[in-house]
């Protein structure tokens, strides 16, 4: 019995060995015999494609699936190096050969995959501007992460709509290249994410990224959503907006930055702190000296650097505060100043 | 008649081992499918992927290098330049000079024209002196630190109180990453806010053709004990790690390439200068902050990203290193045995620290009792001979079967390889991985766990071979215009 036991394990691992084996060698086998010949084969294809584009040859259909994905590779690789007329060539000839019918149907398979290949395909060529759309909603991340990029190549008011919806995603990969895709679109992303801003009914996280796309941007149109958000209850947005705020600039800009820096919240005083000095604005100056006596080391880091880039006015106020009885505010002035100890007296260090 | 008690005590230590290692393969197979589970999938979401929209992308967080660099004099300039040359859109350097006596220092100031900065920076983590910090003029996001001797946690703690980085990626100097690399591993902190760490997978480098800090022909290791440990390291990357990502997450982001969150890192004090086991006891710490406070706390590892690192050539500097591993093992589990079985820490108590604990610690003392157990039977006769077979089948057959899957897994997936010489070769060292250097590697983690309960600590001398002897000439143009 433990005889036959032992064989039959023994057998049953002999053969696992061998099948993983085999597979690993066959495997093996075919990729390098491939290799050589597909290396050849596609540069062979890369110039056939740019002559067939230049209207001087005419490009033979794919002969089987390896050669309609060299054809694939070669078109994406010619089509991502390229852009204007020679890009829209090569669209235009990825059309004739088909390869845009096959990405098509790729893009309403059942598989999430094939779906993927298809979106990315487009996403590289051009085109697909009846099926792509439609993938934003797609049920996998992935995909609808592809279409979203797909989207940020193609300037109009419908996809940033798109990526505006897109801020709400669960998935967070989905979220983050919708704020991408918002910053790349530029002015035409301006309008529908100041819509979504005014409407003053988004979630925390989803406002935030909103404001770091709207940053991203730094239109004016920005001012009144960044001075609402200034006042919203989540800390990560009430920072996001002081970025926001630092961005767009102006009066308005300014006073909405002066009342964040009394935030209780660390992080919101230091980037209110930190937009002070990207405002760079001398009469800001008593206020950034201030902040130098923060209870937070980086609010007092921030103001004494903020200080030091407004020039001769930031500096008179350093200098002055090498004497402040507050021995924090005296510290920070000192290293900003870039000055040895001696200097200011033993006023200690701060822990 | 009296031997039958004896013959009892063999059969049941036969048994018992025997069991035990039907169990442990059992969850390396768990392992390894759930690892081709994921291998399938990353594949599928990876196909004709191109991130070059990353590297134009304003939304990318800021990444510091962390190098530390102890008289790396003759590779210093070459490894600096790989990792400013990385594919990534916002990235800093931060190099830690930690104590060299020989002319590293000297030669950054004058290959990257260092000069002197006092930033204003807050010594979160408390280090040894630091002496002097620079900045280079040809590459500003380069910045030195120049401080006393203190070891690689030391060094490592000091360059996090000066990366202004959100994440920080710590490498070995001799670490040779790929130069889409950190647009790959920064993916899972793109994909979720709860991830703390990821890790890639580390490949043995030797035997490949290096130039400019990059390897641009991998090679299969030709000699052995660098051969068997390119069998041993993929089998530990490619299902060990990747399997855990859906069982419990990992306990170990390798010391030669990790990503971190700083703040994490921060918060938790920075690397353990004490500690043996450094990288996964931070890990460990940071896993374990994360769940005694309700935050941020997975840990992922990430197939694609390579990094490779230079393996001991010598069986001797082998058997120091293993002996530290096992040593800084012991040490970690020693340090964080409130987890074990603590259903607190939910997957992490009830599975992963177990598995350590009775896998990975315990394994060695197991095998080398059913190895002594089994030929001592047999040469009394106490043991049957199939059990001896059984036991066999067992615990070399079923690695051999992981070695094999490995090797698939990676043939799949990243194939670095280019020709099948290569292949055969890495199968060679698969097949006789277990004949000899497997019992070789139980006498040194026996001997780290020994030493460990006596309280040694030194790592040990570690010498290397490096990558001087290689000529320096700029590498040819990819034919692919970017990695797939």
């Amino acid at each position: 019995m433990a005889g036959g036991l032992l064989l039959l394990a023994g057998l049953a691992e002999l053969g696992l060995l061998l099948v993983l084996l085999a597979a690993f060698l066959a495997h093996s086998l075919r990729v390098v015999t491939a290799t050589l010949p597909t290396g050849h084969r596609l540069v062979q294809l890369r110039r056939d494609v740019l002559r067939a584009a230049e209207g001087e040859v005419r490009l033979a259909s794919p002969t089987s699936r390896r050669d309609s994905q060299l054809y694939r590779q070669a078109f994406e690789e010619l089509a991502t190096s390229v852009s204007g007329e020679g890009a829209e060539r090569i669209e235009r000839l990825a059309r004739e050969m088909g390869l845009s019918d096959q990405a098509a149907r790729w893009c309403q398979s059942r598989l999430w995959w094939h779906r993927l290949r298809g979106v990315r395909f487009f996403d590289h060529i051009g085109g697909g501007n009846d099926l792509v759309p439609a993938r934003l909603g797609d049920e996998h991340p992935v995909v609808r992460a592809a279409a979203a990029r797909w989207a940020a190549h193609h300037p109009s008011a419908a996809a940033a709509e798109h990526l505006v919806a897109m801020l709400d995603d669960p998935d967070r990969h989905c979220r983050l290249v919708a704020q991408d895709g918002l910053i790349r679109l530029g002015a035409v992303a301006t309008e529908p994410l100041a819509a979504y801003l005014d409407r003053g009914e988004t979630p925390g996280k989803a406002l935030a990224l909103a404001l770091a796309a709207a940053t991203g941007l730094a239109d004016a149109r920005f001012l009144w959503p960044g001075l609402r958000a200034a006042g919203d209850s989540d800390p990560g947005v009430r920072a996001q907006a002081a970025t926001l705020l630092a961005a767009v600039a102006g009066k308005r800009a300014e006073q909405g930055l002066l009342g964040l820096l009394h935030d209780p919240i660390d992080p919101v005083r230091v980037a209110a702190t930190r937009g002070l000095g990207v405002v760079s604005s001398w009469e800001l100056a008593p206020h950034l000296a201030g902040a130098l006596g923060d209870r937070a080391w980086e609010v007092r880091r921030e103001a004494a650097l903020a200080l030091r880039r407004l020039g001769p006015a930031g500096r008179l106020y350093l200098r002055r505060a090498l004497t402040d009885p507050d021995p924090y505010a005296a510290d920070m002035a000192r290293q900003v100043l870039d000055l040895p100890d001696r200097a200011v007296g033993s006023l200690g260090s701060p822990p | 008649m009296t031997l039958e008690p004896l013959r009892l005590f063999f059969d049941v230590t036969a048994w018992a081992v025997i069991g035990y290692f039907v169990v442990a393969n059992g969850f390396w197979s768990a392992l390894l499918v759930t690892a081709a589970w994921q291998m399938v999938q990353h594949r599928r979401s990876s196909e004709e992927e191109d991130l070059r929209w990353l590297l134009s992308s304003s939304v990318l967080p800021r990444v510091s290098v962390l190098v530390p660099a102890h008289n790396e004099a003759a590779t210093v300039g070459e490894s600096v330049l790989a990792l400013l040359t990385l594919e990534y859109p916002n990235l800093e350097v931060v190099l830690v000079n930690d104590g060299s006596t020989d002319e590293t220092l000297d030669t950054l100031v004058q290959r990257f024209e260092l000069q002197s900065i006092h930033p204003i920076y807050r010594r979160v983590v408390a280090t040894r002196p630091v002496r002097a910090l620079y900045r280079s003029r040809l590459h500003p996001g380069l910045v030195v630190v120049d401080k006393d001797n203190g070891g690689k946690a030391d060094a490592l703690n000091a360059a996090l109180n000066l990366a202004t980085g959100t994440l920080v990626c710590a490498i070995d100097a001799d670490t040779l990453i790929e130069p889409a690399a950190l647009l790959r591993i920064v993916q899972p902190f793109l994909a979720s806010d709860d991830v703390v760490a990821s890790g890639g997978t580390i490949r043995v480098a030797n035997g490949s053709l290096v130039q400019a800090g990059r390897v641009v022909t991998p090679r299969a290791p030709r000699r052995p004990v660098a051969g068997l440990q390119a069998v041993e390291y993929l089998r530990a990357f490619l299902f060990g790690r990747l399997g855990w990502n859906r069982l419990g997450g990992n306990l170990i982001i390798s010391g030669a390439f990790g990503l971190f969150r700083r703040d994490a890192l921060r918060a938790i004090g920075g690397y353990q200068v004490e500690s043996i086991g450094e990288d996964m006891e931070l890990v460990v710490r940071l896993r374990r902050a994360g769940l005694e406070r309700g935050e941020a706390s997975r840990v992922v590892f990430v197939p694609e990203p390579v990094a490779w690192t230079e393996a001991p050539e010598s069986i001797r500097v082998l058997g120091r290193q293993r002996d530290r591993w096992q040593r800084g093992l012991t040490d970690v589990l020693w340090r964080h045995r409130q987890l074990l079985f603590n259903p607190r820490y939910g997957a992490v108590g009830l599975v992963v620290t177990p598995y350590f604990f009775l896998v990975e610690l315990l394994g060695p003392v197991v095998q080398a009792l059913g190895l002594v157990g089994v030929a001592a039977g047999l040469a009394l006769g106490m043991v049957d001979v199939q059990i001896a077979l059984l036991f066999l089948l067992a615990v070399y057959g079923w690695g051999l079967l992981f070695s094999i899957g490995a090797l698939l897994l990676d043939e799949l997936t990243s194939r670095r390889y280019e020709g099948m010489a290569d292949r055969v070769l890495l199968v060679c060292w698969a097949l006789v991985e277990p004949f000899g250097y497997r019992q070789l590697s139980v006498v040194w983690q026996l001997r780290g766990m020994v030493r460990a309960v006596r309280g040694r600590s030194d790592w040990g001398e570690m010498t290397r071979q490096g990558w001087r002897g290689e000529p320096f000439t700029m590498p040819e143009p990819v034919s692919r215009p970017y990695p797939r």
